[in-house]
């Protein structure tokens, strides 16, 4: 069989994207975010993101196809990412792609999101080589996994145990007063401070939670130490040094982040890491992830910006891989899980 | 404690001093021994209280497949456990984290907001009429819980500012190295006020759960 067409659709948060791939090759890639609408609530309004994809899956869906050149009977497969993600959201998506589906004859996948930000990093770096680790971070998510069979067997190797990293920044960004998204924030002010300023606490890394939870993570601490530290300093009528909070919080997350991939890299003798997510986008995280993999001789994989946050391409890629098995597709019944566990990689 | 039959709204509160995250979740293990389908729990408290502590001990006591992970970003969580008594529980872990945004302002227009998100959220009907096996944990949902629910606990966590030096320009409140030589921490003392509201919580025992404690 040649490579398989597939068209990707993703909805899961605030973007409502489509794309089409010929294997690992990209033919169209459409995104609209409704994160402007979001930002004077200081987060996603799952209400909010979720008319605004009713309002864009047409246009976007039209307009990847038309990019691609292709007609729907080129496709082989259409893919949706049909969790985790927010209920309302998914729901829009998956209904439209099934809607779609059902019309032009075509078979359908539904994906999981998290393992879509793995595969898509075949369209830059090709395929995986055996036993690959990948770190997926992002506003919802924080986990590390370990890639045997993209298509059939992803595990998971560590987690975290509160909140994720994007959360973490996000609430301290709010406490110290940026607009939403916080991240871009903390990041442009992380570069003109001290790291060293605050000892910002590395969760699970030391004693026996570390032993205990070697490869999971937790920053619920992280944001909890940093609140009472900015509101000591305010309390006491000193001025807050944004930018060395910024700083050590920054460097604090990524250490942990590059350390316990690296680790596990090392657990699995794995000499690949791939990086995904939105949280990628971070230049703290990027450059002691590059440092970290120098050291550990580990070619760390992080894609281009646009394939990090959530596109259609992470879904048709995924679609293809999975075609490419010869997975079945979902049944035509299949659900939208807003918690679909990591591990599975199709309904 | 005493409560009169026609009082439905605050018939009580009291607090329990919390030292570590250990108690926080035992604590929540506590909590969760003395819950019933069709209840309702408000968590509030500031930025790192210790809601997802909490929250993480309720799920423990009630023998929740999976992790009790933060919400925040898919708003709900569904897990299934049990009761104490043996009957099958549907634990909702709702976060409205971002659904309260920072430029909200309290008052009537906000709940309304809220109130409409809840509704997307299907959350709406829940939170009025939750059935038998349900029981709902929300995080930072005072307002809209009070305007939906007329019987819940209240439970809220206080966290205490590490203690001021006495002088505002001692060296402690700069930013120099002898302030920083400590690594920073999130532990430190909670306060957990109970306010127990409407009929079902009339014989709310908060000496039971510091027992248990």
């Amino acid at each position: 069989m040649s490579e398989p067409v597939v068209l990707g659709i993703e909805s899961t948060c605030d973007e409502t994207a489509a794309a089409v791939v010929r294997g690992k090759t990209l033919l169209s890639n459409v995104v609209a975010s409704s994160m402007e609408e979001h930002a004077r609530y200081g987060g996603v309004i799952p209400e909010i993101a979720s008319r605004a994809h009713a309002e864009a899956f047409v246009p976007v869906v039209s307009k990847a196809m038309k990019d691609s050149g292709l007609r729907l009977d080129d496709l082989d497969a259409i893919a949706v990412s049909a969790g985790p993600g927010l209920a309302g959201c998914l729901a829009v998506g998956v209904s439209g792609a099934k809607a779609l589906a059902w019309t032009a004859k075509k078979p359908l996948y539904g994906i999981n999101h998290v393992i879509g930000h793995i595969a898509v990093t075949q369209l830059q770096f090709g395929a995986f080589p055996n036993d690959t680790l990948a770190l997926i971070v992002s506003g919802g998510h924080t986990s590390l996994l370990h890639v045997r069979d993209i298509a059939r067997h992803v595990d998971v190797v560590g987690t975290t145990l509160d909140d994720a990293a994007g959360e973490c920044f996000d609430k301290v960004a709010r406490l110290l007063g940026f607009p939403y998204p916080g991240g871009p924030h903390i990041d442009r002010h992380a570069k003109l401070g001290n790291a060293g300023a605050l000892k910002v606490p590395m969760g699970l890394t030391q004693g026996r939670s570390g032993q205990e939870h070697p490869y999971d993570f937790s920053f619920s601490g992280v944001k909890t130490a940093v609140a009472r530290w900015v509101e000591n300093r305010q309390a006491c009528g000193a001025d807050v040094p944004v930018d060395d909070v910024c700083a050590s919080l920054a460097d604090s997350v990524a250490t942990v982040l590059a350390g316990k991939a690296m680790k596990a890299c090392k657990r699995f003798d794995s000499g690949t890491l791939i990086v995904g997510g939105g949280f990628s986008a971070n230049s703290q995280l990027r450059a002691k992830l590059s440092n970290e993999g120098e050291k550990h001789g580990i070619q760390v994989r992080i894609p281009e910006l646009k394939l990090c946050t959530d596109n259609g391409a992470m879904v048709a890629v995924l679609g293809a891989n999975l075609v490419e098995a010869g997975v079945d597709p979902s049944p035509e019944d299949f659900p939208i899980n807003s918690s679909m566990p990591m591990d599975v990689i199709s309904l | 404690m005493t409560h009169k039959d026609n009082d439905l709204r605050c018939v009580g509160g009291r607090r329990i001093d919390v030292p570590t995250a250990h108690g926080m979740r035992r604590l929540g293990q506590a909590v969760a021994q003395i819950v019933t389908g069709g209840d309702i729990l408000l968590l509030s408290g500031p930025l790192g209280a210790g809601k997802t502590t909490f929250a993480q001990g309720f799920g423990l006591g009630l023998h929740v497949n999976g992790d009790v992970v933060s919400p925040t970003f898919t708003i709900a969580r569904e897990m299934d456990g049990r009761f104490c008594n043996g009957d099958k529980a549907h634990m909702v872990h709702v976060d409205a984290y971002r659904l309260g945004g920072s430029s909200y302002e309290p008052g009537q227009d906000s709940v309304l907001r809220l109130l409409d998100e809840l509704e997307s959220l299907g959350l709406d009907e829940e939170l009025e009429d939750p059935d038998e096996h349900t029981v709902i944990l929300m995080e930072w949902g005072e307002q809209m819980a009070q305007a939906l629910a007329s019987e819940r606990l209240e439970i809220h966590i206080d966290r205490n500012a590490l203690p001021c030096p006495v002088q505002t320009d001692d060296a402690q409140c700069k930013n120099d190295a002898s302030s920083v030589a400590d690594e920073l921490n999130g532990d430190g003392l909670r306060q957990v006020l109970f306010t127990p509201v409407g009929q079902r919580w009339a014989g709310f025992d908060i000496d039971w759960l510091e027992a248990y404690l």
